[in-house]
């Protein structure tokens, strides 16, 4: 049992009485692997994931993290097992990199006196020399541009919490090389330290390549959850995105290919 | 894109916002040596060193009765004053808000007014009534406004409404109890025959609340984050924005039971100060504190001289000052409309 960082049963959510947009999700999330959420716009992903990082709560089912329910981890206790990176952010302009990367040892102070200790300080320049961002620690956050700002978030997730790392879609917005440069460092992590990681993610080129397991989510449901290379096929591509595609494996991994073509007429 | 400019060393960062501190501080020591000297008596320094320390001289013990009460009370009104909007735009996220504004002070004036017509006894209590009345407001405005996201355009239109609504019942009570010169005094925002008991009362107050705001300066610093992150690394938002709230509330109180309503103070020079030292709460606190403490007796002073005889209060002045800096703010900060 203890190899299950999140157990996910019956769940259902919605975010007004009339309607759910979780409809009975089953999931279990592995200790130590990578997980990718994967699905259509509008399916739930987003929702699942405010889900497991407790910021909403659920209308029924239970969401169990290490066999406890989360809902009876008090906020600063799960703050220090879990960290979260969402794909954006608002921070003051002038906040300096390290002052923001400090934040993530909030949840280790006391509420009242909430001084940074010689241990806080070492984990934050360690966790900026982590995510590449020990460089510029003392510039003003607006001098970053996205790629790097996209570390920074990293290196303050990993200030917090080598356990669990949750990210929302952090490549979004990103040009191909930062996003392959945080995907990178996301492994090494995970590499490094056995952090458990769960990201949604959209491409599914990348989860092949840097997820272990994938959860296919539709309509609030998993489709199909198991091994990322299992998972992702050209038959669960066209029933969950109406799209088709060709799934080729060179030595190099399994890659999808998508086309013009692709759209299947009756879907559009 | 990958180039970042090279930023200035440390050590100059840290000079700049000591000279920062020092010129205002000194510019302060300045504003309170003419607020002085300027008046209906003419005592020069000299004269005034004299009557406190070697002889009694008539004068003199009118001005130190008189005047030092008034320059201690504009001091630690407009630092309370302009904390408290910091304090207050962090909570609401907002750089538009200001205990005048959100009619926080006109909660705490009515309820001071109210206090002082119905037990006068009490009267070195008003700032506990004040609080109390400020939080009313507080309540209400934040309330009505949260369904909105606090956005500004709602806040300040509830805030209006609520401002309004509690000047006119201090008026109206002031009216029914046959106008009494504390109501009205309180209502208008005038600084005039204050004793150095309202100086004490105040400070108290104020240094209770000062005392406060050093828990609080973290936790500003968190919620200028989202809330979303601020809850993922650990924060109860809502409780958070309660506490930091509540101090605000009792600093525009201490500082309305005895000053009256001010608006526009905590707005402008919290303003000034993060073009000046930055939004790191634990700067912008404390410089907000000295600029509004010269900023409020610099208003009180011109008010008393520009005129003379007659006098220009304070509030006035920082309506005057105010009200169009805060249309051109409010014009400025499209992403907060």
């Amino acid at each position: 049992m203890s190899d299950i960082v999140f157990e996910i049963q019956d769940a259902v959510f919605g975010y007004d009485k009339h309607s759910t947009v979780i409809n009975g999700l089953q999931a279990k999330i592995k200790a130590g692997e990578i997980t990718a959420v994967l699905g259509p716009n509008g399916c739930g992903k987003t929702t699942l994931f405010a889900l497991l990082c407790k910021a909403l709560a659920l209308r029924s089912g239970e969401i169990l993290f290490r066999g406890k329910p989360l809902r009876e981890y008090r906020r600063k206790e799960f703050a220090r097992l879990v960290s979260v990176v969402h794909q954006s952010n608002a921070v003051p302009d002038d906040m300096t990199v390290k002052n923001l990367v400090a934040m993530g040892r909030t949840p280790y102070h006391n509420t009242i006196f909430g001084a940074e200790t010689k241990a806080d300080k070492e984990i934050v320049e360690e966790s900026m020399e982590l995510a590449g961002v020990a460089p510029f620690s003392d510039r003003p956050v607006k001098e970053l541009s996205g790629g790097q700002m996209q570390r920074v978030w990293l290196a303050l997730a990993i200030a917090q919490s080598r356990e669990v790392l949750l990210l929302d879609e952090v490549t979004t917005y990103l040009d191909i090389r930062y996003q392959y440069e945080i995907l990178n460092l996301i492994r090494s992590l995970n590499k490094t330290f056995g952090t458990t990681v769960v990201m949604v993610l959209h491409d599914l080129n990348q989860a092949l390549q840097y997820a272990d397991a994938a959860i296919v989510m539709k309509d609030g449901r998993a489709v199909c959850r198991g091994k990322t290379q299992d998972v992702i096929t050209e038959n669960v591509i066209r029933d969950i995105y109406g799209i088709t595609s060709e799934i080729i494996s060179i030595e190099t991994g399994k890659y999808c290919l998508f086309n013009k073509n692709s759209l299947e007429r009756r879907l559009v | 894109m990958g180039r970042i400019p090279k930023t200035k060393s440390r050590g100059g960062a840290w000079l700049k916002l000591a000279l920062i501190f020092l010129l205002t501080a000194l510019l302060l020591f300045g504003m309170a040596v003419c607020s002085t000297l300027i008046g209906g008596i003419s005592v020069s320094l000299a004269d005034i060193f004299k009557g406190i320390f070697l002889e009694y001289d008539r004068d003199v013990a009118i001005v130190v009765e008189l005047r030092f009460p008034r320059i201690f009370v504009s001091v630690l009104g407009g630092a309370a004053m302009a904390v408290s909007g910091v304090l207050l735009q962090a909570v609401m996220r907002n750089p538009l808000a200001d205990p005048g504004i959100l009619g926080i002070s006109s909660g705490s004036a009515f309820f001071a007014v109210l206090a002082a017509a119905l037990l006068p006894a009490l009267s070195f209590l008003a700032p506990v009534f004040s609080f109390l009345g400020g939080m009313l407001a507080f309540v209400i405005v934040s309330a009505l406004s949260m369904k909105g996201g606090m956005r500004s355009t709602r806040l300040i239109l509830i805030g209006l409404a609520v401002s309004t609504f509690f000047s006119a019942l201090s008026t109206a009570f002031g009216q029914l109890t046959g106008g009494s010169s504390y109501a009205q005094s309180i209502v208008d925002g005038i600084i005039r025959s204050k004793t150095w008991e309202d100086v004490a009362v105040m400070a108290a107050f104020v240094a209770a609340g000062g005392a406060l705001c050093v828990f609080c300066v973290k936790r500003c610093n968190i919620l200028a984050l989202s809330d979303r992150l601020a809850g993922n690394i650990g924060i109860d938002v809502s409780r958070t924005r309660l506490a930091v709230s509540s101090v605000a509330v009792l600093l525009s109180a201490a500082s309305t039971a005895i000053v009256g309503a001010v608006s526009f103070l905590g707005l402008i020079v919290p303003h000034i100060a993060r073009l000046l030292v930055g939004n790191d709460h634990k700067k912008l606190i404390p410089y907000s504190a000295l600029a509004g403490a010269l900023f409020f007796l610099a208003a009180d002073t011109f008010g008393r001289w520009i005129a003379y005889p007659y006098e220009i209060s304070a509030s006035i002045l920082m309506a005057v000052v105010g009200g169009p800096l805060f249309i051109v703010l409010l014009l400025r900060s499209k992403k907060y409309v």
